[in-house]
């Protein structure tokens, strides 16, 4: 356990330090890609791919908006994803696990924010003596080693907490494994609601139904109905930026005031 | 009508768009900061930021005070917000019917006076001195005005946090 344990740790130091450092924000950090990353390390590719796409849907709706500190997806993954494999349950006991790991790995980066947080008088300081070179270095260490302390955490969870929880989950009885299942499947449920409460509008909120009639009715599988759905976004989008281009056109005919922010149009 | 005037020193982001916006059930969004009006890179980057449902004015303060006391904007439901405490209390002092000013996020981003920290009031309130003196101004203006980051959290009376 302990060398696919280090492979883990190693996969998720460079993806949270290329995410945050060398990309942009949770360019590669989110489950849908974690998930696939994790399985092919551990060698096996397909689970890593469903539950990636799973735990997507779960954690679709929650990003770090604002002060919000919501469960940490990326390390919920990993360890999601390893648990999974190498103890060789089925997706949905993995599934009903990643919430609350990721509730605790997230409160270990609280506890570390908190400590990264009180260093910032120091920073302040060195950027103001204007030493770049040493404050690109130092910040990028700390951030490393910050990021290690969770690593270490999943490093001992995997080694050896997969053991452990493979005989709890093996000896509780098939009712609460049912259950968990159930859980799992309405977690997914959660998840889109959560992300549906965010954008929901009018416009956007027809196609919810189109959804439910497709699945319900029409029986259709998830995958045509991904393929109708980006054909419908692609439209919508040709068609919008045709709008938008006519409406630039107009208002640079127009002349001045080309800007939607434009104070006359504000009381119309 | 302008259903809230907001202290934000981030003016439009996350909080606005999704949050009070909705919240609050507002048509419009009117940002008064004279050096947002005056460069057109924040005016875009704050026009991205703006929930698209509704239509958001970026201007200079004098210019968003006349806005303000247009009769047109009585039949509108406006969330006006601001940078600065000194701003909050200006316009308060030029437009007439303000009931309701909520201090959202102020004193992390916003320019300091030399090394000095500001003083820390609240998680995202902090003040130096002159600043929160321009509070008390406020508060003395009679006006209900509360400390509310979001509008999940529960609002602090800013004449007990002060």
């Amino acid at each position: 356990m302990a060398s696919e344990a280090l492979r883990i740790c190693i996969a998720y130091l460079i993806v949270v330090i290329l995410d945050t450092f060398v990309l942009s924000w949770q360019c590669i950090s989110r489950p849908i890609v974690v998930g696939p990353i994790a399985g092919l390390i551990l060698g096996d590719f397909k689970t890593g791919i469903i539950l990636g796409a799973s735990l997507e849907s779960i954690f679709m709706g929650i990003s770090a908006i604002g002060g919000s500190i919501p469960s940490d997806w990326t390390s919920a993954t990993f360890i999601t994803v390893a648990f999974t494999i190498l103890s060789g349950q089925n997706t949905e006991a993995g599934l009903a696990l990643a919430i609350p790991i990721g509730t605790v790995m997230q409160s270990i980066s609280g506890l570390m924010m908190t400590f990264w947080s009180s260093l910032a008088p120091y920073w302040e300081k060195l950027a103001v003596s204007g030493k770049m070179k040493q404050f690109i270095g130092q910040s990028f260490f700390v951030s490393f080693l910050m990021q290690s302390v969770s690593a270490v955490v999943m490093f001992f969870a995997v080694a050896y907490g997969t053991g452990g929880l493979d005989a709890l989950l093996g000896a509780l009885p098939a009712w609460v494994m049912t259950g968990l299942g159930a859980a799992s499947g309405m977690m997914i449920g959660i998840g889109v609601a959560i992300l549906t409460s965010m954008i929901w509008s009018g416009s956007v909120g027809v196609f919810f139904f189109l959804g439910y009639v497709m699945v319900k009715f029409l029986n259709l599988s998830t995958l045509p109905i991904a393929i109708i759905g980006i054909v419908i976004a692609v439209t919508i989008f040709l068609q919008d930026k045709d709008v938008i281009e006519v409406k630039n056109s107009i208002q640079e005919k127009l002349g001045a005031g080309s800007k939607s922010s434009d104070e006359k149009g504000f009381f119309a | 009508m302008v259903k809230l005037l907001r202290l934000d020193e981030r003016l439009i982001h996350g909080q606005i768009a999704i949050k009070w916006s909705r919240n609050l059930g507002v048509n419009r969004i009117l940002v008064l900061n004279d050096e947002a009006a005056k460069n057109d890179l924040i005016k875009k980057s704050l026009l991205m930021a703006a929930p698209q449902t509704l239509k958001v004015a970026i201007t200079s303060m004098d210019e968003g005070i006349d806005m303000l006391n247009d009769p047109r904007g009585e039949s509108l439901s406006i969330l006006v917000l601001v940078k600065t405490p000194k701003d909050v209390l200006e316009i308060l002092q030029r437009v007439e019917g303000i009931k309701k000013v909520n201090i959202g996020n102020y004193g992390r981003v916003a320019s300091r006076i030399g090394m000095d920290p500001r003083k820390t009031y609240r998680n995202n309130l902090y003040l130096y001195d002159s600043e929160a003196s321009v509070l008390k101004q406020i508060l003395e203006t009679g006006v209900e005005c509360v400390y509310q980051t979001t509008p999940e959290d529960n609002p602090e009376s800013i004449n007990k946090i002060i």
